[in-house]
């Protein structure tokens, strides 16, 4: 139930700056991602946001206020981390009411609390068991469960779901997507470096390299409208097709990018060059086709493939789906 | 690891310093000479071994309790201190060995007093009924009863000893 609003925000370990320089607008009930590469200065984001690290210089303010003095706890917020970290001596009910506790709650509404949330989460047949004898997903429900009680105004997201395999985390994500539905007012920021987290979870995406934001905007924004050629590889798997000299020239253009999605074989013209590889998805087949250029042109058809390995193709972008990007990695 | 060079020393090297020591505070022969100077060779290790510990402790435990709430006190006292009870007892057992076996500071401020004596220094001063005789039952059977409280402690806390209670916080 807050609007964050990040006012030149930088920060600096030491020497190194990390953040340099944000400005952004969360936007109350929102549910916003923080996706880039390692490094990048997303989970320095998320705790400065957080409070679990001081501002160098700029300001944070929730609902116009500025919090940049306030402690975590002041600040109205819950975080639930990558590893977890639920307290290994209490039972799943005591770490969640721990925080509930600490403020001096009543133990009747600690009570109501822990078991409404424990319900939302279906982990009310493990409340008396310790987090060691729990799995993987169930600890990280706990984790979502201890930040859920508190009731926050701002909920944080780090990375929560890679540590866990790769069936649990659609399941998983589909869990927090269900949560930010029911818990509508509570603004969301999640942290991940998985692209495909970012796209199916997001209301907003926010991409940052190095300390500074590239580009905000809705998922397909994003895909379908990239600022610069960062963005336009970053976003989207496989990765999209760049081109440039003398395949860009025709378009005006220093680089050019086309989505695998957008690519077909055609049966004379375009660019001709071989099939070095292809990946049989079943559902879809990606043909790895060497042009000439320093990285295969990757080609998305629909079921299986009519074009074996080694086979000698002519393959050209479909109308109006090129990406222009000009000397400076900048979008024409 | 400079707190750790001080028991780096051996023992009769600051023996004299420390009896100098010993002497001016006024404690020779009572109980406080052998506190003073077992706790000064100690601390060192048990510190050591526990700021290992610590360390080992995920930074991410205290940044959940400060989220939750908690002040510094309360993230020490309800968080890490449950955790830190394995490493306490070990340590706390260890420091106490070394200090009930230690046997050159007892002989040296303590041995003129009868009623002062450590137990090896006691057993050691065991004599017979001549210069000749050296009396082995009764070492061997004091050495027994002497060992006794040591196997008690370990029975009692051996089941706080098990380490991995970390286990189940973060990942793995």
């Amino acid at each position: 139930m807050a609007n964050i609003s990040i006012k030149n925000v930088k920060k600096s370990f030491g020497a190194v700056d990390v953040i340099k320089g944000v400005d952004l607008e969360i936007k109350q009930g929102e549910f916003m991602v923080f996706v880039g590469p390692s490094g990048c200065g997303k989970s320095t984001m998320l705790r400065l946001v957080a409070g679990l690290e001081d501002i160098t210089s700029g300001t944070i303010s929730f609902d116009g206020k500025v919090v940049n003095a306030l402690s975590p706890s002041n600040r109205g917020i819950a975080m639930v981390f990558q590893s977890y970290a639920l307290y290994p001596h209490m039972t799943v009910y005591d770490n969640m009411a721990f925080g509930l506790k600490l403020a001096k709650n009543a133990p009747d509404d600690i009570k109501t609390r822990v078991m409404k949330a424990a319900d939302m989460l279906q982990i009310t047949p493990y409340l008396q068991r310790l987090p060691k004898q729990l799995s993987g997903g169930q600890r990280q429900r706990v984790a979502i469960g201890r930040a859920i009680v508190r009731d926050p105004k701002v909920f944080l997201f780090d990375e929560p779901l890679s540590n866990l395999d790769a069936a649990l985390r659609v399941a998983t994500r589909l869990e927090i997507a269900k949560l930010h539905h029911s818990m509508g007012k509570t603004t969301m920021v999640y942290v991940t470096h998985d692209q495909v987290e970012a796209m199916t979870l997001a209301d907003r995406i926010c991409v940052l390299k190095d300390g500074i934001i590239e580009q905000v905007g809705t998922p397909l924004e994003l895909y379908e409208k990239p600022k610069n050629l960062f963005v336009a590889g970053f976003i989207g798997s496989p990765k999209m097709n760049f081109l440039n000299s003398k395949f860009a020239e025709p378009y005006k253009a220093t680089t050019i990018g086309v989505r695998s999605e957008h690519m077909e074989f055609v049966d004379k013209g375009g660019w001709a060059g071989k099939v070095i590889h292809a990946e049989k998805m079943g559902s879809d087949t990606y043909s790895f086709v060497d042009v000439g250029t320093e990285e295969p042109i990757i080609i998305r058809e629909i079921g299986t493939s009519r074009h074996d390995v080694d086979a000698k193709v002519n393959i050209a972008p479909m109308k109006d789906t090129v990406h222009r990007f000009g000397a400076d990695g900048i979008s024409i | 690891m400079t707190i750790l060079a001080v028991s780096m020393f051996p023992q009769v090297a600051v023996l004299a310093g420390l009896f100098e020591t010993v002497q001016s505070l006024g404690i020779y022969n009572t109980d406080w000479s052998l506190i003073f100077s077992y706790t000064i060779f100690t601390l060192p290790f048990t510190v050591w071994i526990l700021t290992t510990f610590m360390r080992e402790l995920p930074v991410e435990l205290e940044e959940a309790a400060i989220v939750d709430g908690a002040t510094p006190w309360q993230i020490i006292s309800r968080v890490f201190l449950p955790l830190m009870w394995p490493a306490l007892v070990t340590t706390g057992l260890l420091a106490f060995i070394a200090a009930w076996n230690e046997y050159l500071y007892a002989l040296t401020f303590t041995a003129s007093s009868n009623e002062n004596r450590t137990v090896p220094v006691g057993i050691a001063l065991l004599s017979g009924n001549s210069d000749h005789e050296i009396p082995w039952g009764p070492i061997m059977a004091a050495s027994v009863i002497v060992t006794v409280p040591l196997i008690m402690l370990v029975l009692i806390f051996q089941r706080k000893i098990i380490a991995g209670l970390t286990a189940g916080s973060v990942k793995g």
